[in-house]
C-alpha cells in the first residue's frame, strides 16, 4: 500500500497503519488528520540525494516533485507510530525508515515562535502556545508586510533584583520608555446608532447640534449633521449621535408628507459612556444601513493605551508578569555605554522554570544588534546551522566588546556606585497581553463593554435587585463582590460575629419593619414577622 | 480543667477534654522554658539559695497565687513538679558525688534554684501556657471542618493496595472519606482486621483462614449438580476472602523482631460479629473498617474510634496528617445522638433542630412548607438561622452581650473617707 503511494498511485494523505496488537491494518483516507512531510530512507539512507537537492537549488524540482517521485510523504499520527524517525541525517541507523526534514517542523505555529525551545523545560513551551494567543499585535498582514506579523517589541531587559515590586513574575518598568511609546496598544471600540424607521412611516431624525445655549458643551464634538467628527477627542457624556425619536410609534400611517413638528420627537441622544479620565479618539464614522434598509452610523473610537500597573507581559517563554511599578529613567540602573533597560525582571523567575531559551534569546539578540545580522533560534537546529550555537554568539559578544556571558557592568542609578555583581542585560521580545486593568481614580466604575480588558472594579452604595433588594451582581451593573458561602464559613471559624453580622446583613439588605406584636389566630401560633432589633425569636 | 464544646443550638454538650489530655504539648512548654537559661536571665544575686526540700511547698504557693483560677491543667501541673523534683535530685547527686559531704554553697552553685528563680520560672510557664489553651467563644467545629476539608482538596482519587498485601485494594482518598462521612451503609472495601491468638504461627493463621472464609461445596465435593456449586460448606457467609498478611512493626519495635514475624488476618467483607467468635482469632482486638458495622456490633463508642481512626488513616496513607482532636470533634458531632449521624440531609435533620437551618442545607420548599404547616417553633440559635434572621451569631465575638446595669449606682460621697487617728505620745 505505501508502495502505491509512494509512487501516487493512491493520494499522499492517505494513512496505511499497521497495528500489530489487534494484527490488522487501517487505511485512513478521512479529512482532518494532521499530516507532516518526511523524508523517506530505507534502511537508513536516505532517498533525497545530492542531486536531488541541487535540482531542487536551481528550480527544476518543485515540492511537489519530492512527494510524486516517493522521495517524501506525509504521515499522520498513526503511521508516525509505525515508523522510526532520525532527527538528522547522521542519525540513522538500519532500522531508520523516515528521516525528518527538517527538526523545526516538528513545532507547529504558535510553537514556532519559541527561540530555542529546545532548551526550555517543555510546560514552558505549551505556556508560550498559549499566551502567544494573547499576545497584542495587528490584525492583518497588509498592516505590516508578510513576515513581519508583530506581536510584541523588543525591550532592553535587565535579570536583577530591583525595587521589591517585582516579587512573584511582576515586571518594573522604566518610566520613560513608556513616555517613549513602549507597549502601547490602540483598543478600538464600535458605537453604532440605527435611524429606525417605525411601522406607522414616522422615523428617528438626526438633529443639527446646538452650538449655544444649554447642552451646547456636550456636542462640541458633533459635525453639522449631528453625527460626531472624526479625529474629535471624545469625553464620557458627550453626544456623538444627536439622534431624536418620534414619541408616537405605533398606530395609523403618518400619511402627509410634511416633516412632523417639533414637539412630536424627543430626544434619544446616545452619549458616550466611558470611564472617566480617559481620552479617546473618534477614529472613524461609518454610514451604511442595516438589513432592514435602516440607515445606520457606526463610530469607531479609538482609544491608546499606555502600559499601567497591573497590565499583563511576557516574554516568549511562559515568563508571563503583571507590571509591578513603573520607575523613573534616573533610578534605573545604567550600563558603561549609557544604556537603560526597559524592563527589569526578577532573577527568581529562571531556576524553577528552566527557560534557558530565554537567555540565548537575550545573547543572541545582543549579538544581533552588535553585528546587524539576525540570529536564529530554531528548534534543533544547532547541527543544521538554523539556529546560531552560544559559542558562536559568545565571540560575537567578545569580538563587539561585551562579555562573552551577556552580563554588563552596571550602575546604580539611586547611589551612583557600581552595582556589586555583573547584570545580564539584553534585548528580549516581549508581547503585551489583552488582560488589562483599568486604573481608576474614583470610586463607581462606568459601564465598559469589554469584560476582559477592564478588570478593575468598585462600588459603594449602589443599585440593588428588586426581588431580593440586595446589590447587583456584576460589575456592568455595578455590582458588589459576593461574600459566597465558603467566605461565610471562613468568618465563622474566625468567630468574627460582627463582621458576619456587617457583611451578610448592614451592606447587604437590612429592611426595617414596624413590630406588630404578637398574633394569636386560632389554634396556630403565628408570630408576625418582626426584624427589629429587641426580640430575635420569629416564627 | 475540662474544656466543653457545646453545640450551637441548645447548648448540648458534645464533646469535653478530659483532664489528662495526652497530646497537650506540656512537656513543650516548660522544655522551652528551661531552655531560656534562667540563670542566666535572674543571676542569683543574693545567693539566696532555696533548700530542695523547700522546693516542692513553694511551687504551691506559687501556683495558687499566680493561678487563683486554676487554669492550668493538672498535668500541666504535675509536669512542673516533676521537672523541678529532677532538679531536686541532680541537686542532692551533685552533693553526694564526692566522698566527702560537698560544699553546700559549691553545690548549690552547680544547681542551685533561688527563690526568685523559681517565681519567675513558674510565672513564665504559666504565661505560656495560657495562649495555648483555646478561648471560650471560639468557633471549634468551623475550624476542625476547615482543617480536616483543607487536605481533603490535597487527596488524590487513587486507590492503595492495602499494606503490601497484593491485589487487596481498599478504597482510598476522597471516595473513603466520603463513605465514611456520609456513613454509607454499604461501603465498597469493608475489611475486618482480625487478630490471631497465636501471632506468630503462620500454620496456625492458615488454619484460621481456613475457616473464616468461604468454602463452597463446588471445591470439596468431587461432582455435584451445578446448582449446589455456590453453597458454602462452611466459614462465614459474608465474606468474600480472607488474607493473611503479615503486621507492619510500628511500636515495640524491638520485642516484635525478637519473636520473628507476627501475622494477623485481613478479612475482607462484612460479618464482624461471626468473625470476633472463630477460635483462634483474638475478639477482643479485632476491629472492622465500616462504622455502620462497628456500631452494630461494638456500640456507639466503638463506632466513633471507628470514624477517628479510619479518617487518619486515610489522610495518613496520603502523607496528610490532622491533628486527632479535629477529628476527635469530628467524630463526637457525628456520634452524640446516640446513633452515627451522617453529612446527609438525614443525618442534619437528626442532628439539628432547626427547620431555618435544614431548610438552607437541602430542600428549602420541603421544609419550609412542612414547618408552616405543622406549626413548628424555630428558636434563632444556631449560626445559619442567625444569619439568614439578620442577628449577630451566638459564637466568636458575639458570645457576650452587653449587659447593661440598671440597679442604682452606688453615691459617691467626696471627701476623705478615713478618720484620722491621732496618737499623743506624752513625754
Amino acid at each position: 500500500m505505501r508502495k502505491l503511494r509512494r509512487a501516487g498511485k493512491v493520494g499522499e494523505f492517505v494513512s496505511v497503519f499497521v497495528n500489530e496488537k489487534q494484527l490488522c491494518v487501517y487505511i485512513a483516507s478521512d479529512g482532518g488528520r494532521v499530516c507532516r512531510p518526511l523524508v523517506i530512507a530505507d534502511k537508513g539512507i536516505s532517498r533525497i540525494k545530492e542531486h536531488h537537492m541541487k535540482e531542487l537549488l536551481d528550480g527544476v524540482r518543485s515540492f511537489d516533485d519530492f512527494l510524486r517521485h516517493g522521495l517524501i510523504e506525509y504521515l499522520d499520527v498513526n503511521e508516525e507510530n509505525n515508523a522510526l524517525i532520525a532527527l538528522y541525517e547522521g542519525e540513522a541507523t538500519p532500522d531508520t525508515t523516515h528521516i525528518e526534514i527538517e527538526p523545526f517542523t516538528i513545532l507547529g505555529v504558535c510553537a514556532g515562535l519559541i527561540p530555542y525551545p529546545h532548551h526550555n523545560q517543555s510546560p514552558r513551551n505549551t505556556y508560550q502556545c498559549a499566551m502567544g494567543k494573547q499576545a497584542m499585535g495587528n490584525i492583518a498582514y497588509n498592516q505590516v508586510g508578510y513576515d513581519k506579523l508583530g506581536a510584541g517589541q523588543n525591550a532592553t531587559v535587565a535579570v536583577m533584583s530591583y525595587s521589591g515590586y517585582d516579587i512573584e513574575d511582576a515586571i518594573v518598568m522604566n518610566k520613560s520608555s513608556l513616555d517613549r511609546g513602549f507597549g502601547r496598544c490602540i483598543v478600538m471600540k464600535r458605537y453604532s446608532g440605527v435611524i429606525q424607521k417605525y411601522d406607522n412611516g414616522a422615523s428617528d431624525r438626526i438633529l443639527r447640534p446646538q452650538r449655544t445655549g444649554m447642552g451646547s458643551e456636550k456636542m462640541q464634538i458633533l459635525d453639522d449633521d449631528g453625527i460626531a467628527a472624526p479625529g474629535e477627542i471624545i469625553r464620557p457624556d458627550d453626544v456623538y449621535i444627536n439622534k431624536q425619536s418620534p414619541v408616537i410609534t405605533r398606530g395609523s400611517r403618518i400619511t402627509s408628507a410634511e416633516p412632523l413638528p417639533d414637539n412630536a420627537y424627543r430626544s434619544a441622544r446616545q452619549t458616550y459612556k466611558g470611564p472617566d479620565g480617559e481620552t479617546c479618539v473618534v477614529d472613524r464614522v461609518a454610514l451604511s444601513s442595516d438589513r432592514n434598509e435602516n440607515p445606520c452610523i457606526k463610530i469607531l473610537i479609538r482609544h491608546t493605551r499606555r502600559p499601567e500597573v497591573g497590565d499583563k507581559f511576557s516574554s516568549r517563554h511562559g515568563q508571563k508578569g503583571v507590571c509591578g511599578t513603573i520607575i523613573q529613567q534616573e533610578d534605573f540602573p545604567f550600563s558603561e555605554r549609557g544604556i537603560c533597560p526597559d524592563l527589569i525582571m526578577n532573577p527568581h523567575g529562571f531556576p524553577s522554570r528552566m527557560t534557558v531559551g530565554k537567555m540565548i534569546e537575550l545573547l543572541g539578540g545582543k549579538a544581533g544588534v552588535s553585528c546587524g545580522r539576525f540570529h536564529y533560534g530554531s528548534a534543533f537546529g544547532e547541527p543544521s546551522g538554523h539556529a546560531d550555537k552560544v559559542e558562536a554568539i559568545s565571540e560575537t559578544l567578545i569580538k563587539h566588546g561585551f562579555s562573552y556571558n551577556g552580563k554588563d557592568f552596571l550602575y546604580s542609578g539611586i547611589t551612583g556606585a557600581p552595582l556589586q555583581a555583573y547584570i545580564f542585560m539584553g534585548p528580549i521580545y516581549y508581547q503585551k497581553l489583552k488582560h488589562m486593568v483599568r486604573l481608576q481614580f474614583f470610586m463607581l466604575a462606568y459601564v465598559f463593554d469589554d469584560p476582559v480588558l477592564d478588570k478593575m472594579h468598585a462600588r459603594g452604595p449602589g443599585p440593588r435587585v428588586m426581588l431580593t433588594r440586595q446589590p447587583t451582581e456584576g460589575k456592568a451593573r455595578n455590582g458588589g463582590l459576593r461574600v459566597g458561602e465558603m467566605e461565610r464559613d471562613c468568618l465563622i471559624a474566625y468567630g468574627a460575629s460582627m463582621l458576619i453580622f456587617e457583611r451578610l446583613m448592614k451592606s447587604s439588605d437590612p429592611f426595617e419593619v414596624q413590630d406588630l406584636g404578637r398574633l394569636l389566630i386560632e389554634d396556630h401560633y403565628f408570630y408576625a414577622a418582626c426584624g427589629c432589633h429587641k426580640c430575635d425569636t420569629v416564627l | 480543667m475540662d474544656v466543653i464544646a457545646r453545640h450551637q443550638h441548645d447548648s448540648r454538650q458534645v464533646f469535653w477534654i478530659f483532664k489528662e489530655d495526652p497530646v497537650f504539648p506540656v512537656q513543650e512548654v516548660i522544655d522551652y522554658v528551661v531552655l531560656l537559661r534562667f540563670d542566666a536571665i535572674c543571676p542569683p544575686v543574693e545567693r539566696k539559695y532555696l533548700p530542695a526540700s523547700d522546693i516542692p511547698q513553694m511551687l504551691e504557693e506559687l501556683l495558687s497565687t499566680l493561678d487563683p483560677a486554676s487554669v492550668c491543667s493538672e498535668s500541666f501541673k504535675k509536669s512542673l513538679k516533676v521537672f523541678l523534683e529532677r532538679q531536686t535530685n541532680e541537686m542532692n547527686r551533685v552533693e553526694h558525688l564526692d566522698e566527702n559531704y560537698v560544699d553546700e554553697i559549691v553545690c548549690h552553685e552547680i544547681s542551685g534554684i533561688t527563690e526568685r528563680q523559681l517565681e519567675l520560672f513558674v510565672r513564665t510557664c504559666i504565661s505560656r501556657y495560657r495562649p495555648k489553651l483555646i478561648e471560650p467563644g471560639t468557633a471549634v467545629v468551623a475550624a476542625a471542618a476547615h482543617s480536616i476539608g483543607e487536605p481533603w482538596t490535597q487527596m488524590t482519587l487513587k486507590t492503595f493496595p492495602f499494606a503490601g498485601v497484593a491485589s487487596m485494594n481498599i478504597t482510598s482518598g476522597v471516595p473513603r472519606i466520603r463513605e465514611i462521612i456520609n456513613v454509607a451503609k454499604k461501603i465498597s472495601t469493608p475489611i475486618i482486621t482480625a487478630e490471631l491468638e497465636f501471632v506468630n504461627n503462620l500454620i496456625i493463621a492458615r488454619m484460621v483462614k481456613g475457616r473464616v472464609e468461604k468454602t463452597v461445596l463446588g471445591q470439596v465435593a468431587e461432582s455435584i449438580e451445578p446448582e449446589m456449586t455456590q453453597k458454602s460448606a462452611s466459614g462465614i457467609e459474608t465474606v468474600e476472602r480472607a488474607v493473611i498478611a503479615q503486621k507492619k512493626n510500628e511500636e515495640n519495635n524491638q520485642k516484635e523482631q525478637e519473636a520473628g514475624k507476627q501475622y494477623h488476618l485481613l478479612v475482607e467483607g462484612l460479618g464482624l460479629k461471626a468473625v470476633m467468635g472463630i477460635e483462634g482469632i483474638d475478639g477482643w482486638k479485632t476491629i472492622s473498617n465500616h462504622v455502620m458495622e462497628m456500631e452494630q456490633v461494638l456500640g456507639i463508642e466503638g463506632a466513633r474510634t471507628c470514624i477517628i481512626n479510619e479518617i487518619a488513616q486515610t489522610m495518613a496513607s496520603h502523607g496528610i496528617s490532622i491533628d486527632i482532636r479535629h477529628l476527635m470533634l469530628l467524630a463526637d458531632v457525628m456520634t452524640f445522638t446516640g446513633q452515627v449521624l451522617g453529612n446527609t440531609i438525614q443525618g442534619v435533620h437528626k442532628m439539628g433542630k432547626s427547620e431555618l437551618m435544614l431548610a438552607s442545607f437541602e430542600r428549602p420548599a420541603d421544609h419550609l412548607s412542612g414547618a408552616a404547616v405543622n406549626g413548628r417553633k424555630d428558636k434563632i440559635e444556631g449560626v445559619s438561622e442567625r444569619i439568614i434572621m439578620g442577628t449577630p451569631m451566638h459564637i466568636g465575638t458575639g458570645m457576650l452581650k452587653i449587659i447593661l446595669r440598671v440597679d442604682p449606682p452606688p453615691l459617691l460621697r467626696y471627701g476623705p473617707e478615713i478618720s484620722f487617728q491621732f496618737t499623743v505620745t506624752f513625754s
